[in-house]
């Protein structure tokens, strides 16, 4: 085919122009490490790579959640153990205070104590979270949430509020639990019913060993067992005003059934003693702490008193017990769920990584590949130099004479 | 003797010619769109004898360019797509670089924007979280903007290329015209000599294909009429029309072209294709409006969605939260033609259902048609509206006149919602992150039963805070929902099942458990101050949710998806320009080969003529010396 000059030179330069650009872009992606420059060199990878930037940024974002749930968590844990510490030391106290070698003024010395480790307690449910707010407050924890009252009752003042992290897509964790669940819903008793005796028993009977026969039957009423002779008694259902049991003969110790429920009589009770059989309430630790503090600076007289101490002790160190056994239950879940956050946080850590890979391979340059490109580019470059210059010198008119 | 005189001198003057001739193709030889040329001889009419016919020399039969037609048509149709595509990538390549960049793009400031919620929802009370919340609300706020801004910024370039293309359009068809001119004059024999002026007619016609794609139509006369669109005659003979860059008869700042007739003017907008126009013009409908479009969309989505869940919720002082965003609201345009006065009127009723189309209306005298412009389905509207279609909701407004037979109207329903967008807020106290209710147990209930803590389902009812309790019955099974406030019954003797949503007063809550008798559950508003994050973290998670497309999008994705539709598109031009480069190069290489000039064999032909004009000079030398040879001869 014929050839022009305008042609020769156009196409040299043409292809000389042509090397350059490549050689200007494997430079970019060579200086830049990235292997897609616009998003036109690879649309779909471009778009995944905003995609696996924007999936980093939130597993990213979610780790920083979990730190502040594991902060929040772990103080909560603090609270709990420390709580739960004072709690045994009240029931050592409320144990010494069942012994009848005690003198009045002994028991004042241990009801002392008691109403201070009841300032601790409250210390501790009125602990900070760590940013200035208040650990137990539920979402009302601007405020301090446990007051104590003139009366020297302590009132809850925040919210049943449990707040909730974002650890993962849909995936939320309580980073907290509100004052309420912790320190104001302890069941005494045995969790369904409690005992007690009237203040104005005169005989020595204390009641105890309470149980759920059939849970079926079972109606949450308050009922009496009224004793009619030291020898004889009535179960009296105090809401309805019936009559559940009448005339039951009295030994000392036996198992008096009814409602579903079963409850032992031990002692000497007399004519017109009451025990009170109560469906059982949420009841704040503090009031069962301070509670026992009171009975044991009323102190005990005689062997009527003594049997009331009995019975105010045993109540104790049952409540006491469950408050120990709600304590810990909460620890555990909270145990399990610091768990669970590391859980998720290993698995975000996963995650990312994989992310990275995949960001890795739609992003980033094979440098080897671009190299040995680079170096292809130039020498062609440096060939196309060299041929236009010499195909530009040849001319016949240099020959002619 | 004469007839060798005669023959020496017809060589002298046959080579000058021809030695000019290829001086000339020398001097041509990088002359744009110049043919080579050649010099045709022919032996001049013999003498005739009777017995025989002697020649007597050569003539000029003329200067003839080497040409092909169709590959000089070739180089500009080719050209003329190249250059289509050259434009269009150049473009597209920008808005691409723009979407796809860190720190022009929206894909993080979104990112960031959603992960300052989660900061608050993790201490909805911080006020440093919440001020980095609101900082990162304004820099996405200026990052929709500014985008807009980038875009309507290429908007105006390519207005201003569109008039310097068609200035310099009108330039080379007046130029083309003055060829014909001069060439219809000629003889025709004149004419077929016309080479230079033939080749500057050719060149200036494959310029115009550069600018736009064009038909050519050779007339006898000689003159070349040049048609553009679908058959505008641009240039018929001697006479050249012009073209305009006139405002669109919907928005006056962008500009269209328009064809001025000798009476009338003629928008060949949508039939123009090919060359810088082309490219210009499929840049704005392919890539530019439909980016406009979906970052809009984006805008007024995410603006919307943000807007009704902060008001689902209360703020750090226990007010019901407002707007968080504001997004520029829907355009709806008259035609400048519009013999009526009417105004279409466009709401946005559900961002999730919105397309990225823009939308003609068109009035026919009774009913009015909707034509979405993205894929050019039409339906009929019907009269006299509102009408609710595609997640929008159009009025007309005949306030000012009724509509005519015949008027259109624009609807963009997205395409300023993005410049729109600001933050509403300026008080990071204003972001509503604990939800406005709470419900709780009463203490002392005897059952188990919990309560979740509830959410609002309706942020209007006037009732929501109005403080209600849900009282169990004897025995547990059924329970009543009581106004404290009035002690009345909303609902009364409901079964209760454990999971079941319990809605009332437009909030919703859930008990779960074992209730017994006489239990309570209180339901009221929330404290001030709340450290509750509930409704952040409902906020937080509209990152998370499908919400484009019918529900089936997250914004983030909805975002990439642009970046991936935007590099394809770029990818595509790149690719159409590479082939048309490709195609280009040959169909010039073609054209070069046959036309293009070859210095070397011009060098040779140089040398050839050279030595014809020598040879010519010694024969009427040879002459000479017979003369003197005769003269001598007679003389003695």
């Amino acid at each position: 085919m014929r050839v022009s000059s305008q042609q020769i030179f156009n196409q040299s330069l043409q292809s000389l122009l042509g090397q350059q650009a490549e050689l200007n872009r494997t430079q970019a992606q060579l200086a830049s490490g990235e292997r897609v420059l616009t998003p036109a060199d690879d649309p779909t990878a471009a778009a995944r790579i905003v995609d696996m930037d924007r999936h980093l940024a939130d597993l990213d974002q979610y780790q920083r959640n979990l730190d502040v749930g594991q902060t929040r968590l772990a103080l909560e844990e603090g609270a709990l153990a420390d709580s739960e510490n004072l709690v045994q030391r009240a029931r050592e106290l409320a144990v010494q205070a069942g012994s009848s070698a005690l003198s009045d003024s002994d028991r004042r010395d241990l009801a002392i104590e008691l109403r201070h480790i009841n300032e601790q307690f409250i210390q501790i449910a009125n602990s900070s979270d760590g940013y200035g707010r208040y650990l137990f407050g539920g979402f009302s924890d601007s405020s301090q949430p446990f007051e104590q009252s003139a009366g020297g009752s302590v009132v809850f003042a925040g919210d049943q509020g449990r707040r909730t992290i974002q650890v993962a897509p849909g995936r939320e964790v309580p980073d907290g639990d509100s004052g309420f669940d912790v320190f104001m819903s302890i069941r005494p008793g045995n969790g369904t019913f409690k005992v007690d005796q009237d203040t104005g028993n005169t005989g020595t009977g204390v009641v105890h060993d309470l149980g759920v026969a059939d849970p079926a039957t079972y109606v949450p009423h308050s009922f009496e067992v009224r004793f009619t002779a030291s020898d004889s008694f009535d179960v009296v259902d105090v809401d309805t005003g019936a009559s559940v049991l009448a005339a039951q003969p009295y030994q000392a110790g036996s198992q008096i059934a009814f409602n579903g429920a079963r409850i032992s009589v031990d002692g000497a009770p007399e004519a017109g003693d009451v025990f009170h059989v109560q469906p059982s309430r949420g009841e704040s630790v503090f009031n069962l702490v301070s509670g026992l503090a009171d009975s044991l600076e009323a102190g005990a007289v005689g062997t009527v008193g003594q049997s009331r101490l009995d019975q105010t002790v045993a109540n104790a160190l049952n409540d006491l017990d469950r408050t120990l056994d709600h304590l810990s239950g909460t620890r555990a879940q909270v145990g399990a769920r610091l768990q669970s956050l590391d859980n998720y946080s290993e698995a975000n850590d996963v995650l990312a990584l994989r992310a990275n890979e995949t960001l890795s391979e739609l992003r980033d340059l094979d440098y080897a590949e671009a190299v040995t490109r680079f170096t292809r580019y130039l020498t062609g470059l440096e060939a196309a130099q060299k041929t236009f210059a010499q195909v530009q010198s040849l001319s016949l008119f240099d020959r002619l004479p | 003797m004469a007839e060798v005189f005669g023959i020496g001198v017809s060589g002298l003057r046959a080579f000058q010619r021809a030695l000019a001739t290829t001086s000339h193709n020398v001097a041509n030889a990088s002359t744009d769109g110049y043919s080579r040329q050649r010099t045709e001889f022919e032996t001049q009419s013999p003498q005739d004898l009777a017995y025989m016919s002697l020649g007597s020399g050569v003539d000029v039969a003329g200067v003839a360019r080497v040409y092909d037609d169709f590959l000089t048509a070739q180089v500009r149709e080719v050209g003329s797509t190249r250059q289509q595509f050259e434009t269009l990538e150049s473009f597209a390549g920008r808005v691409d670089a723009l979407l796809a960049t860190d720190e022009l793009g929206l894909s993080q400031p979104m990112q960031r924007f959603f992960s300052a919620m989660q900061d608050v929802a993790n201490q909805p009370a911080s006020p440093a979280a919440r001020e980095v919340l609101l900082t990162e609300a304004k820099v996405l706020s200026d990052r929709f903007q500014g985008m807009h801004q980038q875009l309507t910024a290429l908007d105006g370039e390519v207005n201003s290329a569109l008039g310097q293309s068609v200035s310099e359009v009108n330039g080379l068809a007046q130029e083309i015209a003055d060829i014909n001119q001069k060439l219809q004059v000629m003889s025709p024999a004149q004419r077929r000599t016309a080479n230079d002026l033939m080749d500057r007619r050719d060149e200036a016609v494959r310029e115009l294909a550069g600018h736009v794609g064009v038909k050519t139509l050779m007339q006898d006369d000689g003159a070349m009429n040049v048609l553009v669109g679908s058959g505008q005659a641009l240039v018929v003979g001697g006479q050249a029309s012009r073209l305009a860059a006139v405002p669109s008869p919907f928005d006056p700042a962008r500009r269209e072209v328009a064809f001025l007739g000798p009476n009338s003017q003629l928008n060949v907008t949508s039939t123009l294709s090919g060359g810088r126009i082309g490219g210009l013009l499929e840049f704005r409908e392919q890539v530019l409006d439909p980016t406009l479009n979906q970052v809009g969309r984006l805008a007024l989505g995410l603006s919307e969605r943000l807007n009704a869940q902060n008001r689902m919720g209360v703020d750090l002082s226990g007010a019901f939260g407002g707007d968080l965003f504001t997004a520029g609201a829907p355009v709806g345009l008259a035609h400048a033609g519009n013999a009526g006065q009417a105004l279409v009127q466009v709401s946005v009723l559900d961002p999730a259902a919105l397309g990225t189309s823009d939308y003609e209306v068109s009035f026919d005298g009774s009913d009015y048609r909707l034509h979405r412009l993205e894929d050019g389905s039409s339906q009929v509207l019907g009269a006299p509206g509102p009408f609710q279609v595609d997640g929008m909701e159009l009025t007309i407004d005949v306030g000012a006149g009724a509509a005519a037979a015949g008027d259109r109207f624009l609807v963009r329903p997205t395409r300023q919602a993005a410049v729109g967008f600001d933050t509403a807020i300026s008080d990071p106290a204003r972001f509503a992150a604990a939800a406005p209710v709470l419900a709780q147990m009463a203490p002392g209930n005897l059952g188990s039963a919990g309560i979740t803590p509830g959410e609002v389902i309706d942020s209007t009812n006037p009732a929501l805070l109005d403080p209600i309790e849900i009282r169990f019955a004897d025995p547990p099974t059924t329970f009543d929902v009581v106004d404290v406030g009035s002690g009345l019954p909303l609902s009364s003797g409901v079964a209760y099942t454990p999971g079941a949503d319990i809605d009332a007063n437009g909030l919703r809550v859930r008990i779960d458990g074992a209730p017994a008798a006489g239990d309570v559950f209180q339901i009221g508003p929330n404290s001030a101050g709340s450290g509750d994050n509930r409704n952040a973290l409902v906020l937080a998670a509209v990152s998370e949710s499908g919400y484009f497309g019918a529900g089936s999008v997250r914004p983030g994705e909805d975002y990439s998806a642009l970046i991936a539709d935007v590099g394809a598109a770029t990818r595509a031009a790149r690719n159409g320009v590479s082939a048309h480069a490709a195609l280009h190069e040959q169909a010039i290489a073609a054209r070069e080969s046959v036309a293009g000039v070859n210095l070397d064999e011009e060098a040779a032909n140089l040398l050839r003529f050279q030595q014809a004009y020598q040879a010519a000079a010694e024969v009427i030398g040879v002459a000479e010396n017979m003369f003197q040879s005769l003269l001598a001869a007679v003389r003695r």
